[in-house]
């Protein structure tokens, strides 16, 4: 039978060229529609990798730039870099979770000696201390955009070398959400190489305007400071990371040992940047119950441990703000907040304490820029 | 395309081309999407802002950040106003639109 005879009886007055045009994208895209999708997604990530790669270069040239210009003569300051970027730590086994808070500080303690220690080897012997405090910040942001990146290339290269749609298609839904950490730890390498206040420095700089600079001064745990004064009638502890280098201290220490050296305390008020649901207004401020501290867990375990066993209540303020705000340049909205903030604590003070009373005002987060 | 009683119908043979073309623009359009999304990486530093106090006579003046900053450190700047001593009272970032 004449093909045009077959094409009339099943398509009526329509052309070949036309059947064709209408019929190979369906053939196409019921044969190979995964395989499209997958190159597709593929291709999406890829792009959103080459980015993190971009921006992982950044954080690696602005750092290596930042420890070339106080180091020593003769190190190799790119070679010691790469070896801090490769840097790990292996967090205690929690098979048997008994004690692991003792295990997960040591870990973390010996972590953060070496870094300041291989820091200082790098550089001159008569460089601030705060600059040190800077610099190792600025190599911590580096090295978590280098795992992100090496992350993400695990996975895309993996996703590529099997074929796995579905790998591909997590890694794709994911992408934007670490794509906007990358891009906050980018930020987080600018701010600590300036040296300026950024949004998780709000808890310190509360702290810092209650201080009229008479206070007595003590240095109560490590990189930690406490001053003592009055606040209506009471006396007041206010505790913060020592400043103006970035360093976020130990306040779970400082606090277990405020309060047993003074048996008097009624109260515990904890203020920190905390991250805001989208939608939710920068800067503004919101009080609770609870131990308003993040990190690792060390120091709000302790601080919870001590508070129980004394039955001290804790008060938290916290101040919101997205993770890019928290560890950028501090935004205007976060700063106006201290008034707000200072409001709060004069109010909970008075409504849950009585004169000759003692109180631990404790900010929370990284110093930088506020001594 | 052909003529009703004035009104234009379209052929089966128009719907398909119609129909092609759809399908090609919407590839078109993925494929555009796709790439975009591959050059959308910019990154600007925001304009930080230093406020200072005069601790003298408490006149504030806002500047540009400088490097060694940090609150609380008393300048080698003057207080236009009475002589004092400039005083860092707040450092902040300004989106460069809102920047003055």
């Amino acid at each position: 039978m004449d093909i045009h005879l077959i094409l009339q009886s099943s398509f009526g007055d329509v052309d070949l060229v036309t059947i064709l045009l209408f019929y190979i994208p369906f053939l196409i895209f019921l044969l190979y529609g995964q395989r499209i999708q997958f190159q597709m997604a593929l291709m999406e990530v890829g792009g959103m990798l080459a980015q993190l790669e971009k921006m992982k270069n950044i954080a690696s040239v602005e750092t290596l730039n930042a420890l070339k210009k106080w180091a020593k003569e003769g190190v190799d300051v790119e070679k010691e870099l790469r070896i801090l970027l490769e840097s790990f730590m292996i967090l205690p086994e929690s098979m048997d979770p008994a004690g692991i808070v003792r295990k997960v500080e040591h870990i973390v303690n010996v972590r953060d000696d070496k870094l300041a220690a291989d820091v200082k080897r790098i550089l001159k012997d008569d460089v601030d201390n705060s600059l040190v405090r800077n610099l190792e910040n600025m190599i911590e942001a580096s090295i978590a955009l280098e795992v992100i990146y090496k992350i993400i290339r695990h996975y895309y290269l993996l996703a590529k070398k099997m074929g796995n749609l579905m790998l591909v298609i997590q890694l794709q839904m994911l992408t934007p959400l670490i794509f906007n950490e990358a891009k906050a730890y980018l930020s987080a390498v600018f701010a600590f190489k300036l040296g300026a206040p950024i949004g998780d420095s709000i808890g310190p700089l509360v702290i810092h305007k209650l201080l009229t600079g008479n206070e007595c001064k003590r240095q109560l745990a490590k990189d930690t400071d406490v001053y003592e004064t009055y606040i209506e009638g009471r006396k007041v502890y206010l505790v913060k990371a020592s400043g103006p280098g970035g360093n976020v201290g130990k306040p779970g220490e400082a606090i277990k040992k405020i309060i047993e050296e003074d048996g008097s305390i009624k109260g515990v008020i904890m203020i920190d940047a905390a991250l805001k649901l989208e939608g939710e207004q920068s800067g503004s401020v919101a009080d609770g119950i609870g131990a308003a501290i993040g990190g690792i867990g060390v120091e709000k375990f302790k601080i919870e441990e001590v508070v129980t066993k004394y039955n001290i209540p804790v008060y938290a303020i916290i101040i919101k703000q997205s993770l890019l705000e928290a560890i950028s340049v501090m935004r205007k909205e976060i700063a106006n907040a201290i008034e707000e903030v200072h409001k709060r604590i004069k109010k909970i003070i008075l409504e849950n304490t009585v004169e000759e009373d003692s109180i631990i005002i404790v900010g929370v987060g990284n110093t930088i820029g506020v001594p | 395309m052909g003529f009703h009683r004035g009104v234009s119908i379209l052929s089966i043979n128009d719907y398909l081309v119609l129909f092609g073309l759809i399908i090609i623009l919407a590839l078109a359009f993925t494929i555009f999407d796709s790439t975009k999304k591959r050059r959308r990486f910019r990154f600007e530093l925001p304009q930080i802002k230093t406020e200072l106090i005069c601790v003298s006579c408490g006149l504030r003046e806002i500047r540009n950040f400088k490097e060694d900053d940090y609150i609380s450190k008393i300048t080698d700047e003057k207080c236009k106003k009475c002589g004092g001593n400039l005083k860092v009272h707040l450092i902040y970032a300004q989106p460069k639109r809102e920047a003055m």
